[in-house]
């Protein structure tokens, strides 16, 4: 790695976060119940920011938060140099009939995604599934997905990388060689 | 999606403990956990090994292990393919590289082999590329057992260093014994092994365990006691006067384990022969967790299958 860059700070993030979730309670007004499943792991901490703003925002509904790991999904099994080693899924709820919104950190290629969605299959037949992403590289996609609901879009090269700092509420960009 | 570029195993092939490297048996107590929250969903099927197909070769009997194993394979959504050395051409005289070497030239992708003869996992992985694991050979060792048995230990008590596991019965021909000490030695754990002198091999002291002959005080020492099976197959010469005799020692029943006044985790790795080792009320009573080690046996192995299973390429 060369070096870093800041893309986003802390009250710009807590903005985006907030925009975010007035979108999704703007969209689900008549929603009895939610399901929430955070893509292991940068989604499942992005996921936990905005745990209090929805438990905020859509009181009206039951609110189910899940963790879920793709990596027996994945389509590189064997085919990428990198070894693959698996996360925790904690579904502890049925997706049966229920609008579920899959989150995650970064939308780049869309094979996460789908691996994600085929993943939450095994839970269950979702009434419907969004998106929610909070950065969306944009050009690099070689799969038919986008999100319903988009932090911030960014230009960017197949060098760089998003990485999320739950800690400090930071988004950076990495470049590497 | 490369977010995880970690190597995840040091081995290519589990041909046994004594060599397995801690990080790596950690690597595998980890994966078997997220294997076990698969088991529990209501699709226990996964595609992770969608395109690999593997071949268990059993020239020994077995139940458990054998099915075990097909279920993780089938589990993982793995082509299987079953032989057993009854009704092949091992019984024509062919060697163990050719037959081996055959059904490797139908494109498969990893073997399961359990063999009557010592280190014969260990001479297939010298000759072959596939990944080899090992499923019980001789009186060698039975990897993925001792691997399961410190899972399901590791499940119930939270930890394994320090806790305290007596291993009981015919320690002298018995792989799961072997495997069971180095590992656990190897996660911190303090092992007595127990059983009649015939059955306990000379110098077993040097790999780190204290030796008893005395069932009573060793199951006083314990946190948790392995039953191991009278291997009555291998009972060619007679090291014990009779099973009744044995029993009467080494067997537990309920009104030995009432007079410990304790409670301690019964283990054993099947199949049980009920009423030598452990009666009917010890075996079905709730300190036993035999069958939790089988469930566990699943995600273990299919832990195992996962993480050796990236090791080889596509053919």
């Amino acid at each position: 790695m060369k070096a870093q860059q800041l893309l986003i700070d802390r009250p710009e993030l807590v903005k985006i976060l907030e925009h975010l979730v007035y979108q999704i309670a703007d969209n689900h007004r008549n929603t009895t119940e939610l399901c929430l499943l955070g893509i292991q792991k940068s989604g499942s901490e992005l996921l936990r920011l905005l745990k209090p703003l929805l438990n905020h925002h859509l009181s009206h509904a039951v609110l189910y938060f899940g963790d879920l790991d793709i990596t027996f999904y994945r389509d590189d099994y064997r085919k990428s140099g990198a070894l693959l080693k698996p996360n925790t899924t904690h579904i502890p709820f049925s997706l049966e009939q229920k609008p579920t919104i899959l989150v995650d950190d970064v939308l780049y290629t869309g094979r996460t995604v789908r691996a994600a969605l085929d993943a939450m299959l095994a839970y269950g037949r979702p009434s419907s599934v969004q998106l929610l992403v909070l950065i969306d590289r944009k050009g690099f996609r070689q799969l038919p997905i986008e999100a319903q609901y988009i932090g911030k879009t960014i230009e960017t090269t197949a060098q760089q990388r998003v990485n999320l700092d739950c800690e400090n509420y930071q988004v950076w960009l990495a470049q590497y060689e | 999606m490369n977010k995880n570029s970690e190597p995840v195993l040091s081995v290519n092939h589990l041909l046994d403990i004594r060599t397995l490297p801690e990080q790596d048996i950690l690597t595998l107590l980890h994966t078997a956990k997220t294997f076990k929250e698969v088991l529990q969903r209501p699709n226990k099927k996964v595609p992770a090994l969608r395109d690999v197909c593997v071949a268990n070769l059993f020239f020994e009997n077995s139940t458990r292990t054998r099915i075990s194993f097909e279920l993780a394979e089938k589990r993982l959504s793995a082509d299987t393919i079953n032989f057993s050395a009854s009704g092949s051409s091992v019984k024509k005289g062919e060697t163990l590289l050719d037959t081996v070497n055959n059904i490797l030239a139908m494109k498969v992708d990893m073997i399961v082999i359990r063999h009557e003869q010592n280190g014969a996992p260990h001479y297939l992985s010298q000759h072959v590329q596939v990944p080899i694991i090992n499923a019980g050979d001789g009186t060698h060792e039975h990897p993925t057992q001792a691997l399961l048995d410190a899972f399901s230990l590791q499940e119930k008590f939270g930890y394994l260093k320090g806790l305290k596991v007596a291993i009981i019965g015919d320690i002298l021909h018995s792989r799961v014994a072997r495997s069971n000490i180095y590992l656990l030695k190897k996660m911190g754990a303090e092992i007595t092994v127990c059983g009649p002198p015939t059955l306990i091999p000379n110098h077993i002291h040097q790999l780190g365990v204290k030796v008893s002959y005395n069932l009573l005080e060793t199951l006083l020492w314990c946190d948790a006691a392995n039953f191991l099976r009278i291997q009555l197959e291998r009972q060619n010469i007679k090291f014990i006067p009779s099973l009744r005799e044995y029993a009467y020692l080494y067997g537990l029943d309920l009104p030995k384990f009432k007079t410990l006044n304790k409670n301690i985790v019964i283990l054993h790795p099947g199949p049980i022969n009920r009423g030598v080792e452990l009666s009917s009320e010890i075996a079905d009573s709730p300190h036993a967790i035999i069958l939790n080690q089988v469930e566990n046996g699943v995600a273990m192995r299919m832990a195992v299958l996962f993480l050796l299973g990236q090791k080889c390429k596509p053919q």
